[in-house]
């Protein structure tokens, strides 16, 4: 049976934004990230009263909680710094009472604009950048991927 | 007032520029940053330096290989007696770390020090962001200690997110809800974040206004 609009709980949404730019995890990872940073912080209860899950698109995610505790889920999302095994940092944009509202807000995944090979301490970097000044530098390496976040003005990267 | 990040450490200490932590930080709604390390003249950032040595007589060489009124110094707190020390020494603007010195290690004496030599206390945020368990919880109830000697004795605080990368910098927005976690209003959380440039220019925290 529905219900009417009216008798259905109240919902949040958050709207936060990946870094490092064109970060696209699987929503299953951000989830467990989410979930793990409202537990961690608030404990098993209010985790479930918040009650958080998730809907990741390109570069955003969209993180739904019950109304009153959006600061509690905002805050926790605050502490977000792995999703999966890749470091990150979610940056909350925006809280709304609709999806519509929020999609409104997305903005269009970054772009790479140029990307060139290199050299830093003896070391190859693969760098891409970003609109808004913004260098990173990939290297792939036997023990995973070393990331470095420089800017277009940086000596090291012109 | 400018709202200022009290302490980053860029590369090579950390994995990002000083130019792109301080584009990220303004990004993220702040005037200013605090960098202890880096190179480079980047608009927005003020230089520190950090001294972290185990007695007063070392600081005190220390200082002297700075120039007066350059830049931030902070100083890594120990126990009372050094805090004290440190306290009195000019040209000591913040004292850091105080989450990881003993119990008692800054006691209403020092908060009245502090608050009469203009020495800010550093609350840095990145036990709290990273952290998890027992460690966060004995950083929150210290950081409740604290809050509970500032609104006492009025000394100031610094807020900082002594981050190594912008993977660790956080907005203005999430450092309020994140000092609400030990008792810090909104006002406050404004007041410590441009508590810096008082300091700085040298204006008492606490000023007399007509009525």
């Amino acid at each position: 049976m529905t219900q009417l609009p009216s008798q259905r709980e109240r919902r949040r949404y958050i709207l936060a934004r990946f870094e490092p730019e064109g970060l696209s995890p699987d929503p299953r990872e951000v989830y467990a990230a989410v979930a793990e940073a409202c537990t961690a912080l608030w404990g098993d209860a209010a985790a479930s009263e918040i009650s958080p899950s998730v809907m990741a698109g390109e570069g955003h995610a969209i993180i739904r909680c019950k109304r009153g505790t959006e600061d509690r889920l905002a805050t926790a999302i605050a502490t977000v710094t792995r999703i999966g095994a890749e470091r990150a940092a979610l940056r909350t944009i925006t809280t709304s009472g609709t999806l519509h509202a929020i999609r409104g807000r997305m903005h269009p995944k970054a772009e790479i604009l140029w990307e060139r090979k290199v050299g830093i301490g003896g070391r190859v970097f693969l760098a891409r950048g970003f609109s808004g000044q913004k260098v990173d530098l990939v290297e792939k390496g036997i023990k995973g991927q070393e990331l470095l976040f420089f800017a277009d003005e940086d000596g090291e990267v012109r | 007032m400018p709202l200022i990040d009290g302490c980053i450490h860029p590369w090579p200490a950390g994995d990002s520029s000083l130019r792109r932590m301080a584009l990220t930080a303004r990004e993220l709604g702040f005037d200013q940053v605090v960098a202890a390390g880096g190179s480079g003249d980047v608009p927005g950032v003020l230089r520190g330096t950090i001294i972290s040595a185990p007695s007063v007589k070392e600081v005190v060489s220390a200082l002297q290989g700075i120039p007066r009124g350059e830049g931030v110094v902070m100083v890594t707190s120990g126990d009372l007696a050094f805090n004290r020390g440190v306290i009195g020494l000019r040209g000591v603007r913040v004292l850091r770390g105080l989450f990881k010195s003993p119990r008692g290690a800054f006691n209403h004496v020092a908060a009245r020090e502090a608050e009469a030599r203009g020495v800010a206390v550093e609350l840095d945020l990145a036990p709290i962001v990273e952290g998890r368990g027992v460690q966060r919880q004995k950083v929150i109830a210290r950081y409740r200690e604290l809050l509970d000697l500032h609104r006492r004795y009025y000394f100031p605080f610094t807020l900082a997110s002594n981050a190594r990368s912008v993977l660790a910098q956080r907005s203005v927005r999430d450092i309020v809800l994140l000092a609400r976690l030990f008792g810090m209003e909104e006002d406050e959380v404004t007041g410590a974040l441009s508590s810096l440039d008082t300091i700085l220019a040298g204006r008492s925290p606490v000023q007399v206004v007509p009525g």
